[in-house]
């Protein structure tokens, strides 16, 4: 897996009669992390489900390529939460996906899938029911990077867990990251883990949504979370987001 | 839960005496507590007959009703009937859950069948199904085609409207995970759908078996000449009380060993659900 080279063209999507998503366009290089933000119920989820083939596009061309071929791109989606099957334990679920000749390489898979994501292994024979919620997120990112993807989609993957772990767990997503090479698209409400992780980030805004601005991140990795840079564009995405989401208010104010 | 209370209980005492202590005792009483109401009944029921607050012709004392089954089993005759029972049960269980099952999850999977056919069916529901049993009869006789048929629809019913609610109620954020994975069809029936739906199946097998053992009785009373319920009318037709009682008894039995067997399977193939405990997460910095 070296990562798929995404690319939305004048892309719109509709539910239902409510047109969600117009003239989205975008260019996600092979390998690279991009980062969504933008106020709830805007698309992002959306835009993701689109890019998993789950959500068909009302207009516009949507490609995702493997530069080295034309061979079918292996797309993996960890949901906003875990999303585990509750009648298969950890290690299993994880197997499920995992590709592989036998069942045995499957299990072998998991378990290694499971190491990387370093969770404890007394929890591979868990059912997820008994996992806490850190835990559980960090199988459900390992069910995804089994399926060895060339493109992960991440949905505010580590919205529920305490502010520790998703550190953590960022950190892991990350070394995750520049391991396999996958091309990233996590959607996140946290701007700090938008920054902190991405090669850019792009805002959602509008109604039908589409992209609004777009933030290069151009701090070198290992990046350290205090880097006055980071803080920086920090308050610019945030700024930005702020003007997104009070939108009615500051348009009556400054004309 | 039991564990709380044990540990709560237990608090201001050493560790190691309750150990040793609790558990035996925990165990006799575990055994031995829910033995006390029937024994209170029977010796009541003993007590009111010999007293002579019921004559014994309305209610024999236990140990004639004991001697009355005795006899009964000596001479095959209670094995008989309860083997005409249980095969009516089986036949009638069969033809009633097989169909519920299939038609349940049909109009659970086609929303288009479901709004088709689910009025009608829950229209149907509001009779209550024993309200059927005449009908029955004049369709299909007295025979034991008509009887095994009664035992089916009542089955049918309960098995059909849980199967539809499990099949219906999955939840679509499992099925959208299939999706996204390409798990294809068949691994998304075998790991997701049925799992999914098999609680509420399974729901729907006790009630329906539950309701089978209502039918049998229904259907023996009316016109039978062997099985328990059978039984049931012959002794009081001829004035024997020790009789309809073995067979009252032995309705039980059975009701609950064929409910206790479903209960089993539901605990064996429901493990995931009945977990309580938690994996503790110690954090090994990597
Ligand atoms: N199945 C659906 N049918 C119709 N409308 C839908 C459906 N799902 C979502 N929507 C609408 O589409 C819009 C975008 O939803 P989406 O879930 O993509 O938002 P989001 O940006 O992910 O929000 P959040 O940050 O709260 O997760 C919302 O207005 C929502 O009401
Ligand atoms: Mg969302």
């Amino acid at each position: 897996m070296t990562g798929a080279t995404v690319r939305l063209e004048g892309v719109r999507i509709g539910l239902g009669d409510h047109l969600v998503l117009s003239d989205v366009s975008l260019v996600i290089p092979a390998g690279s992390f991009l980062a969504i933000v933008g106020p709830s119920g805007v698309g992002k989820t959306t835009l993701l489900r689109a890019l998993a083939g789950t959500v068909p596009l009302r207009e516009g061309r949507l490609s995702i390529e493997r530069p080295q071929d034309g061979s079918a791109p292996q797309v993996a989606f960890v949901f906003q939460e875990p999303r585990l099957l509750p009648w298969l334990r950890t290690s299993e679920n994880v197997a499920l996906v995992a590709p592989g000749r036998s069942a045995s390489e499957r299990r072998q898979r998991a378990y290694a899938a499971l190491a990387a994501v370093h969770l404890p292994e007394r929890a591979f024979s868990a059912w997820p029911r008994q996992l806490s919620g850190g835990m559980a997120q960090r199988a459900a990112l390992a069910r995804a990077l089994v399926t060895e993807p060339d493109l992960l989609l991440l949905d505010e993957p580590f919205s529920a867990v305490d502010a520790l772990t998703r550190l953590r767990l960022q950190d892991y997503l990350l070394e995750l990251w520049e391991r396999f090479g996958f091309t990233a698209v996590l959607v996140t409400h946290d701007v700090d883990e938008a920054v902190y992780l991405a090669d850019r980030v792009v805002l959602l805004g509008g109604r039908p949504a589409t992209v609004q601005e777009s933030f290069a991140v151009d701090v070198p990795r290992p990046r350290d979370r205090g880097d006055a840079r980071l803080a920086a564009l920090r308050a610019r995405v945030l700024g930005a987001l702020d003007r997104e989401a009070g939108e009615p208010i500051a348009a009556a104010s400054g004309q | 839960m039991a564990l709380q209370r044990l540990s709560a209980s237990a608090r201001d005492e050493p560790l190691s005496r309750t150990r040793r202590e609790r558990v035996p005792t925990g165990k006799l009483t575990r055994w031995v507590v829910p033995w006390i109401v029937p024994a209170l009944i029977v010796a009541g029921w003993w007590g009111i007959v010999a007293a002579g607050w019921i004559p014994s012709y309305q209610l024999p004392p236990p140990q004639t009703v004991l001697r009355t089954s005795r006899e009964m089993i000596a001479q095959g005759e209670l094995l008989a009937h309860l083997v005409a029972t249980l095969q009516r049960l089986s036949w009638g269980y069969l033809l009633g859950a097989v169909p519920g099952i299939a038609f349940g999850t049909l109009t659970g999977l086609s929303p288009t069948l479901r709004r088709a056919v689910d009025p009608t069916v829950q229209g149907l529901r509001a009779i209550p199904s024993l309200a059927w049993v005449p009908l029955f009869l004049l369709w299909f006789g007295i025979g034991e085609q008509a009887r095994v048929l009664l035992i089916a629809l009542g089955v049918f019913l309960p098995v059909y409207f849980n199967v539809l609610a499990a099949i219906s109620g999955l939840d679509w954020r499992l099925v959208e995970f299939a999706q996204v994975y390409r798990l294809g069809r068949w691994r998304t029936l075998r790991f997701v759908l049925i799992p999914g739906a098999l609680p509420g199946v399974l729901t729907g097998l006790r009630a329906g078996l539950s309701l089978g053992w209502m039918f049998v009785v229904a259907a023996e009373l009316i016109a039978a000449s062997s099985g328990l319920g059978f039984l049931l009318v012959e002794g009081q037709s001829t004035m024997r009380p020790d009789r309809v009682l073995v067979a009252l008894l032995s309705f039980g039995v059975l009701g609950k060993l064929s409910d206790s067997v479903l209960a089993r399977i539901e605990r064996v193939v429901l493990a995931w659900r009945e977990t309580i405990g938690s994996v503790q997460e110690a954090e090994a910095t990597p």
